[in-house]
């Protein structure tokens, strides 16, 4: 039996990872606790290894890594023992902060701790209190926030070293499933032990305070004090820093048989039976006599059946008492009709994919590690930790049962950014909100691009904007691809989409720049269309001058900057910017010369190249346009000509005693004597000397010549 | 060549093309460099959003910029078709959830190909078909327990 949290609109348990603020994350009812037979599966077992082996994942997040680390919350502590007053019974409490022990004042226990059950019998009000409690929220990350209530058991501890008695209470902020149920309250260095020891009149010790030279203040008169310190009122400690305190206490309660140090997680095992029909079922069978056993392999797969009528929310399979029935060794036997949690197919299909047609088993392990790792992953951060987390852990299986090789299943990953849109509303006579389609209303704009006016085309008349907001059913301003697709077509729609925004960062949809994408698409097919003859003329190779020069400078530094921003660092938004410029630059380059053409061809030629992965139908249709008959996408991607990209001529300034008085282009390579030269031959120049002398020159190659006269 | 840019007209004659040639069916080749590059596969709830097309137009065009760079690129779809929603809407129009499931993924892939995603189809995989061959349920037993 497990307490599971229950969401009583989808009739359906949930883990706690499907529990957000308390409601279920589908139906966002209220959860509710409720006692039911689970299956698990063991995660913590490999809780240390997911969480040493994210130190593999280099070109992950860290925002994933420390979400993943805080969600297995591995700490350090002590597990210590506490004698129960006048009883024989004793309970351990599990504290990362044994430097503390002396501050204990009380113990708090959850309302299904068996010393709670016990002391409830003979205490109606304290059974009430329990009754009350399982209602109340389930998730670790609520208790926080919530109210802290409690009420007394009646039982005291025995403190393990004082020896002095503390009374037990039974608190709505411990959970059963997290550690043993019971933790000693220190209200002097703990805020939530504070809070409710300050609600319940009970004592508050200091046994901390701040180390010698700190700015930090202890007064327990507002707070607890919780940082950590120097020991106070704690006997033979004394003086111990945290360390040294933690060390000393732990030895001594070791020593007395009564403690020990441990390590623990939060993470627990992952509660993966389902009391719905639409999910895969867990192949476990009942025999006659109560034992379970896993479905034999030959058994396997356990289908469900598909042609089914749904009833009300009772699952085909509970409600036909015939699909359950089986054999297992000649005897009777049921299958288990609860089903998986569906986390359990995400968890691997990233390695089916490997080999999809095997029957033989899950995988074909020579297929699985040529494919994996899978190289670049992508989705969305709300599945930084639930999908990402069993997926490792899975992979992590999956390697102990020797069907792949590889630590880790995704060796890069790419969480992308939300898409937002404009909202907009007006106010209903109720008082709540009517929205309105971005599609359906017309806006002005200011030159920043600020909605300055809106209104709804159907009426005219002005609507309130809320601003961006991600897409979403509740305020209408989703944009249905669809029609994006139909108005410009697929290649417009991921230009745009890779074009607006840095790809992890929120991208705001905004009719005007689809449109951009779209003219730029446009441009492109014109310089093709226009330039088609370049490439049906052989021209031959040539001596080029300092533009076309230039413009092939450009063409290379572009090609150098597309392949490392897509290739290396996941940026597409500046690839694109920088194919756009080059796009402008050939598109002026002009076509008098043999030279010209040359050039402006290889520019043409380039920019097709580099939009294929991001516009393919409109860079594969030119490409075969002007005349290539290989495949484009199995043509080697262009290579950064080296020669090509250095810059032969430079532009220097002048200045005559700290003023610019000329601009001269020189060779690269060019010597002071010959700089200067050239800054003779300058007009300007020449008057600026006249009548006097040169005192100095100062010469910074390619940059700056700079004459002191006088 | 026509000198105005239609879109609808090329696109959809390049992704007929694909289709008809596999164009983007990939085996195992040691010769060759491998990269994996898969996007989280969708919900089957109905169409895709806008969320769906950005996600997936990044993988897309990792894809097409690795196979440029002479990989081996393996880039599947599939779907995580086991849910409640299914479910849910299943009971709501009298349905079988397989149905509505089915039903859903023929229009959403039909829209992952109006976009010109390079994927390998002959890879696709759904929950249930993963439940139909020996995988889906047959290696779980081992690490499961009751509580």
């Amino acid at each position: 039996m497990a307490t599971v949290n229950w969401d009583p609109v989808d009739q359906c348990v949930l883990a706690n990872e499907q529990v957000i603020d308390g409601r279920g994350w589908r139906s966002g009812a209220l959860v509710e606790q409720r006692e039911l037979a689970q299956w698990f599966i063991k995660i913590t077992d490999y809780a240390e290894e997911l969480l040493q082996d994210l130190d593999q994942l280099d070109d992950w997040p860290e925002q994933v890594k420390t979400m993943q680390k805080n969600w297995i919350g591995r700490s350090e502590g002590v597990e210590i023992e506490f004698k129960v007053a006048d009883s024989d019974q004793t309970m351990s409490v599990y504290t990362t902060r044994p430097d503390t022990l002396y501050g204990v004042t009380y113990v708090a226990v959850a309302a299904q701790h068996p010393l709670a059950q016990q002391a409830a019998v003979s205490n109606p009000e304290l059974q009430a209190f329990i009754d009350d409690c399982k209602g109340g929220k389930m998730a670790e990350a609520d208790m926080a926030t919530m109210e802290k209530k409690g009420a007394p058991t009646g039982l005291f501890a025995i403190h393990p070293l004082t020896g002095e008695q503390v009374p037990v209470w039974v608190a709505n902020f411990v959970l059963m499933h997290y550690g043993s149920g019971a933790v000693m309250a220190v209200p002097g260095h703990d805020q939530r032990d504070y809070e409710f020891a300050t609600k319940y009149g009970l004592a508050i010790k200091q046994v901390v305070q701040p180390e010698a030279g700190s700015a930090a203040v202890c007064d327990l008169t507002s707070a607890a004090f919780t940082e950590k310190g120097v020991l106070v009122n704690s006997a033979e400690f004394n003086g111990l820093d945290f360390a040294a305190a933690f060390k000393a206490i732990a030895d001594k309660l070791t020593a007395m048989g009564i403690g020990q140090v441990k390590v623990n997680y939060r993470l627990r095992d992952w509660g993966v039976s389902r009391q719905r029909y639409w999910g895969s079922p867990i192949p476990m069978l009942t025999l006659e006599d109560g034992t379970q056993v896993p479905v034999p392999e030959d058994m396997l797969p356990v289908r469900l059946p598909e042609d089914v009528v749904m009833n009300g929310v009772t699952s085909p399979i509970k409600a036909d008492p015939e699909w359950a029935k089986t054999t297992y060794n000649g005897q009777a036997a049921f299958h288990e009709t609860d089903t998986f949690d569906t986390f359990m197919e995400s968890s691997w299909y990233y390695a089916r994919y490997c080999s999809p047609d095997h029957d033989k088993a899950m995988l074909d392990p020579a297929k699985a590690n040529y494919w994996l790792p899978v190289d670049q992953y992508i989705g969305g951060i709300e599945h930084a930790i639930l999908h990402l987390l069993y997926a490792r852990f899975f992979h992590k299986l999956l390697r102990d049962v020797g069907l792949v090789q590889c630590d880790e299943p995704f060796k890069r990953l790419l969480c992308q950014g939300m898409v937002l849109a404009e909202t907009f509303y007006r106010e209903t006579e109720n008082g709540g909100k009517e929205w309105f389609s971005p599609a359906d209303v017309a806006t002005e704009r200011d030159e920043k691009g600020r909605i300055t006016a809106s209104v709804l085309k159907a009426d005219g008349k002005p609507v309130l904007s809320a601003g961006m907001s991600k897409m979403s059913k509740s305020k209408n301003n989703g944009i249905d691809p669809q029609l994006v697709i139909d108005q410009y077509g697929a290649d417009t729609v991921r230009l745009f989409m890779m074009f607006t925004a840095p790809p992890e960062q929120t991208l705001e949809w905004q009719d005007s720049a689809v449109e951009g994408a779209n003219r730029f698409l446009r441009r492109i097919w014109t310089l093709a269309a226009e330039h088609k003859d370049l490439f049906t003329t052989a021209v031959t190779a040539v001596e080029l001058n300092s533009d076309q020069k230039a413009l092939r400078r450009d063409i290379h530094k572009t090609i150098a900057k597309v392949s490392d921003d897509i290739g290396r660092r996941n940026v597409f938004n500046t690839a694109i910017a920088a194919i756009m410029e080059l796009a402008n630059k050939v598109q002026k380059a002009p076509v008098d010369t043999d030279a010209d053409k040359q050039v402006k061809r290889e520019g043409i030629q380039t920019l097709i190249q580099l939009l294929n992965p991001i516009t393919p139908h409109l860079s594969q249709y030119l490409w075969k346009e002007l005349g290539f008959t290989t495949s484009l996408e199995q043509s080697p991607w262009p290579v950064a000509d080296a020669a090509a990209m250095v810059e032969d001529e430079k532009l220097v300034v002048v200045q005559i005693n700290g003023k610019v008085r000329a601009k001269v282009t020189v060779a690269a390579d060019a010597t002071e004597a010959q700089v200067l030269e050239l800054a003779h031959a300058e007009e300007n120049v020449q008057r600026f000397l006249e009548g006097v002398t040169i005192r100095k020159v100062i010469y910074v190659p390619g940059k700056l010549l700079s004459l002191a006269v006088g | 060549m026509h000198e105005q840019y239609n879109p609808q007209l090329i696109e959809q004659q390049l992704q007929k093309e694909w289709e008809q040639t596999n164009a983007f069916k990939v085996v195992e080749d040691a010769s060759k460099e491998k990269y994996y590059c898969l996007s989280m596969f969708p919900y089957p709830s109905g169409r895709l959003h806008m969320g769906h097309v950005r996600n997936y137009t990044i993988g897309d065009v990792i894809s097409r910029f690795q196979r440029m760079q002479g990989k081996n690129v393996m880039q599947p779809m599939g779907w995580d078709a086991f849910g409640l929603p299914a479910e849910n809407a299943a009971i709501a129009n009298k349905t079988a959830p397989a149905k509505w499931t089915y039903a859903n993924i023929d229009y959403m892939k039909g829209q992952l190909k109006r976009l010109g995603f390079g994927y390998d189809w002959d890879r696709e995989v759904l929950p249930v078909s993963l439940n139909t061959t020996s995988g889906n349920n047959g290696f779980s037993p081992s690490c499961l327990k009751k509580a």
